[in-house]
């Protein structure tokens, strides 16, 4: 019985002393600036003056400039996407943010994959910028234990012992403090780094689909959503970001996620805004110079489609019917669109 | 199964609680369990092949061991009453049907093992002469998937059956013990390849935990863990860099991508093992090992004995000995004495035995021309320095060379890991001829590297490159010390509880930050296709 | 006897046959020498060796070799 109680005293012992020296690499990481760890500071911030979010992945995140929000809707507004935000990291941020702020209105990215991206299948990634982002140790460890599957701990372990030891380098060089991206407000700017956008429109027409199986998790948060915006009094927008002609030249079923939208919008009570439909789009975001990829606007774009934005939330204030502005589908798109460049 | 996930690590705890929690006697059915379940899980298709050779194995033994036994007893009874001739042909016609049983068990589990290996390199070779005809080759479309560790586990089994034909051990007459030793799941992916008495002792008999084995045991499975996550893997990527582009490479860049390899197969096979043996030492099961620091051995036969030693031994005792030992093989030896003298001639039945070793080793690592080629080109070696054994103590003495002296052990250890190195990269490269090209390539192109980038292409981030070299080092003063003490008596003579403590935490950390993200290369292991 | 210590020193003579007991687990005899010895014993003392009787505890010793090749003769009887 003393073997097996000597067994356990050095398993223990090893687990706390593991802790200690993992936690002590980390912990670089952790007080360090790393971009999502800054984001969180600088709303942490701000926090109780904002009252207008925009909220979503990757196509938000460098799609909406908060500078030009504020200019132009006399708002204090904030940008909380991130890369490969889960349906329920936004929802959990949302609530973050709106129980702290005067919220008024939540602009709500909803893309083409936004209710079909599998968790399951793809992975913690998101989640890890999440982690970043939400503030406070209980917040973080809450999210960590409901949004990260057992089997990918090891990952996770690794992912912060990596993190770690790269702002110990940094703080070797002296670079710690260095802000990472040029961030503004939750905005990332992008340059153009995808040499696909000069494409044969004709050769790609209709060539592929996007993913169309719903992953359920994905409704229920964004059901959350609503009913969480409902709760605060905040006017809910739902938005679908533009994309590059290419790709909606490519890809044949964009229609199925819009009318999604417009149901959801519609049971709800909400507006809803596809700007790939919006008719002056070619002329003002042509690929050549708005996007960096061929699904991401980039910092001219986005500067430009931000405008766009708000000259129509600013027409919808003033009473103006903004539904002619708009095509009704991507099949009446197609029919006014060239493929002649 | 994969080895090296979370769920395998929860299989080998809850494994080691239930094995210590049962009644000592029931302990080798939670291994018999344990291994059935490994086994399956790695697919239960395979699980079919394991019980055929089980159970003819088992079937073959009792009837040999049930033959042998009449034998004896109709010797004993008829002693008095029969003649000579009457008892000698009694026993070759007993003797007869043990053989027949014997040749049909190994047909039939060699059959499997070889339809399996060899099924694909056969229609090959079969079609290059068909086609050479100018027939129509035949159409390979079956798509073989080989068992996990056929390999080993059918050269342990038929050790096992060839043991009872020898009467060397007696038969066992519990089907499930005969199971377990076939399926035994530490072994089975890589080996070592254990001999039925060695290995039966440590498997039934009563296992007691130990705070020492305990203890012992982990640290062993860390090290290997180390050997394998942060110097196998993070060289890996490197090597097959080189293996493919050597042509592109300048000399001493593909000699360094040599050298990388021989460091990895080593770094990868043994760290295996280590894991394997320390998770055996925890379970108070003691394996047979199978490295014994290879690369400290001062000539090529003194190098297969200490590498991959069980696989050494096996052929020594199933196909050296008996082939060295055949009537034919002897009576060739004396006339060889007679024709070709004395000192010559008696290395003649060992020079046969070896090349039909060496060519089956070559064979039984792959089932290529590269693979026998290499298997051949070791056993030119021993077979040359066997008849030139005289000649070079002659020049040894000619030449004054002090055998014991340090520098003269030093310059054989250097010479017999560069030859060893040239020697395992041939059929790794790919085909023979590519094999041929790396050499080639290290020999012929004197392009002098001259920047760290021009010397080592291959090399993306700075860090684990650093890590492997500190790995390499540290391998390699452990194994100066293990000459004269095992590492872990070391570490407990010169250092503390809290030290060790320390190490180990620290140990974990390096081989989940190098380890993690080189298990995209060479995730498995290299050896787990035999 | 005399014939086996013959063959012994034949093979290797720096050895005292009478006090080592050690001649296969000591690595005094490698695995070329065992066969020579195997194949001369066979020839002076006209018997089948076979891969049964290849085992340490027979060979470790001119004594245990002694008693194998007895053994052996009487076993062909």
């Amino acid at each position: 019985m003393n073997n097996f109680k000597s067994a356990i005293r050095t398993c223990i012992i090893f687990l706390i002393v593991l802790t200690i020296l993992s936690a002590a690499i980390m912990s670089a990481f952790f007080a360090g600036e790393n971009y999502y760890y800054q984001d969180s500071r600088e709303r942490a911030e701000l926090s109780g003056t904002l009252d207008f979010f925009v909220c979503g992945a990757s196509h938000a995140m460098r799609g909406f400039r908060p500078d030009i929000i504020d200019e132009e809707l006399g708002v204090n507004s904030y940008n909380l996407s991130c890369s490969r935000q889960t349906m329920q990291g936004r929802y959990e941020l949302l609530k973050l943010e709106l129980n702290r702020n005067p919220a008024k209105t939540v602009v709500l990215e909803l893309s083409y994959d936004s209710m079909t991206r599998n968790r399951d299948e793809e992975g913690p990634e998101g989640d890890i910028y999440m982690l970043g982002k939400l503030g406070g140790f209980m917040p973080r460890v809450k999210y960590f234990f409901s949004a990260v599957r057992p089997k990918e701990y090891g990952r996770m372990y690794y992912n912060y012992l990596d993190n770690g030891v790269n702002c110990i380098k940094k703080i070797i060089h002296g670079t710690w403090k260095d802000k990472n991206t040029k961030l503004e407000k939750g905005y990332a700017a992008y340059k153009r780094d995808d040499d696909e956008l000069n494409q044969d429109l004709k050769q790609i027409y209709h060539t592929r689909s996007f993913e169309e199986t719903i992953y359920e998790p994905n409704v229920d948060y964004l059901n959350k959503i609503i009913a969480l915006c409902k709760e605060k009094n905040v006017q809910l927008i739902l938005v679908t970001t533009p994309l590059s002609k290419v790709t909606v030249c490519r890809y044949d079923n964009l229609d199925t996620f819009r009318e999604w939208y417009e149901n959801a919008a519609k049971e709800n009570g909400l507006q809803y805004y596809d700007f790939n439909l919006i008719k002056d789009k070619e002329e003002k975001l042509p690929d050549s110079s708005a996007f960096s990829d061929k699904f991401h606007l980039g910092n001219k774009g986005a500067g430009t489609f931000t405008k766009m934005f708000t000259d129509v939330l600013n027409k919808e204030a003033a009473g103006e019917n903004t539904s002619d502005l708009f095509y009704s589908s991507y099949s009446e798109l197609e029919a006014h669109m060239s493929l002649d460049k | 199964m994969e080895l090296l996930t979370l769920g395998f690590l929860l299989f080998c705890i809850v494994l080691v609680i239930i094995y210590y929690l049962v009644p000592k006697t029931m302990q080798w059915w939670v291994l018999l369990a344990a291994s059935l379940y490994f086994y399956a899980m790695s697919g239960i298709k395979n699980m079919i092949y394991v019980l055929i050779t089980a159970l003819s194995t088992y079937a073959a033994t009792r009837m040999i061991q049930s033959l042998t036994d009449r034998q004896k007893e109709w010797i004993k009874a008829n002693k008095k009453t029969t003649s000579k001739e009457e008892r000698a042909a009694y026993k070759a016609h007993i003797q007869a049907k043990r053989r027949a049983i014997l040749v049909a068990a190994l047909l039939l589990n060699f059959g499997i093992l070889c339809t399996f290996k060899y099924l694909h390199f056969l229609i090959a070779q079969v079609n290059t002469v068909i086609s050479s005809f100018g027939a129509s080759p035949i159409n390979d479309t079956l798509k073989l998937i080989i068992p996990l560790g056929i390999s080993f586990y059918t050269f342990q089994t038929m050790g096992y059956l060839v043991d009872v034909y020898w009467n060397k051990c007696p038969a066992e007459k519990n089907f499930g013990r005969v199971l377990l030793f076939v399926s035994f799941f530490p072994q089975m992916t890589q080996g070592p390849i254990s001999n039925y008495k060695d290995l039966t002792t440590e498997l039934f008999k009563e296992h007691t935990f130990t705070y020492h084995h305990f203890s012992w045991g982990a640290q062993r499975m860390f090290w290997g863990f180390f050997k394998k996550m942060v110097v196998a893997n993070v060289l890996s990527a490197y090597v097959q860099d080189v293996f493919a582009n050597y042509a592109s490479y300048s000399g001493i860049t593909t000699l360094i991508g040599a050298f990388m390899y021989s460091v990895q197969i080593y770094a990868d096979f043994s760290g295996y093992m280590d894991m394997m043996c320390g998770f055996c030492e925890v379970l108070d099961i003691r394996l047979t090992e199978n490295f014994e620091r290879p690369y400290f051995s001062k000539s090529i036969a003194e190098y297969w004995r200490r590498w991959h030693s069980s696989l050494g031994a096996w052929f020594k005792t199933y196909v050296y000995y008996p082939m060295a030992m055949v009537k034919w093989n002897q009576r060739l030896g004396r006339w060889s004495k007679q024709k070709l003298g004395k000192t010559f001639g008696q290395t003649v039945p060992a020079s046969v035995a070896l090349v039909v070793v060496w060519l089956t080793t070559g064979l039984w690592h792959g089932a290529s021309w590269a693979y026998i080629a290499w298997g051949g080109v070791n056993g030119i070696f021993i077979i040359v320095s066997l008849w030139m054994e005289t000649v070079y103590a002659s020049w040894k003495q000619k030449l004054g060379i002090n055998e014991a002296s340090w520098g003269w052990r030093a310059f054989q250890t250097i010479r017999t890991f560069i030859l060893v190195t040239f020697i395992k990269v041939l059929p790794e490269v790919g085909t023979l001829s590519d094999g041929f090209g790396l050499w080639k390539q290290i020999f012929t192109n004197h392009t002098i590297p001259r920047s760290f980038h021009a010397l080592l292409p291959f090399v993306d981030k700075k860090m684990p490159l650093l890590a492997v070299m500190i790995g390499t080092i540290l391998i390699f003063v452990t194994s100066l010390i293990q000459r004269r003490q095992p590492i872990r008596q070391w570490l407990e003579d010169h250092t503390n509880y809290a030290v060790r403590i320390l190490i180990f935490a620290v140990l974990f950390i390096v081989i989940v930050y190098f380890g993690y993200p080189a298990s995209g290369n060479g995730g498995g292991f290299m050896y787990e296709q035999f | 006897m005399e014939e086996l210590l013959e063959i012994l020193n034949d093979i290797n003579p720096d050895v005292d046959y009478s006090k080592e007991k050690n001649l296969i687990d000591g690595k005094v005899y490698d695995s070329f020498s065992i066969i020579t010895l195997v194949s001369n014993i066979s020839e002076e003392f006209d018997i089948e060796i076979g891969p049964e009787y290849l085992v340490p505890e027979n060979f470790n010793s001119a004594e245990a070799m002694w008693k194998m090749i007895q053994k052996i003769q009487e076993d062909e009887d």
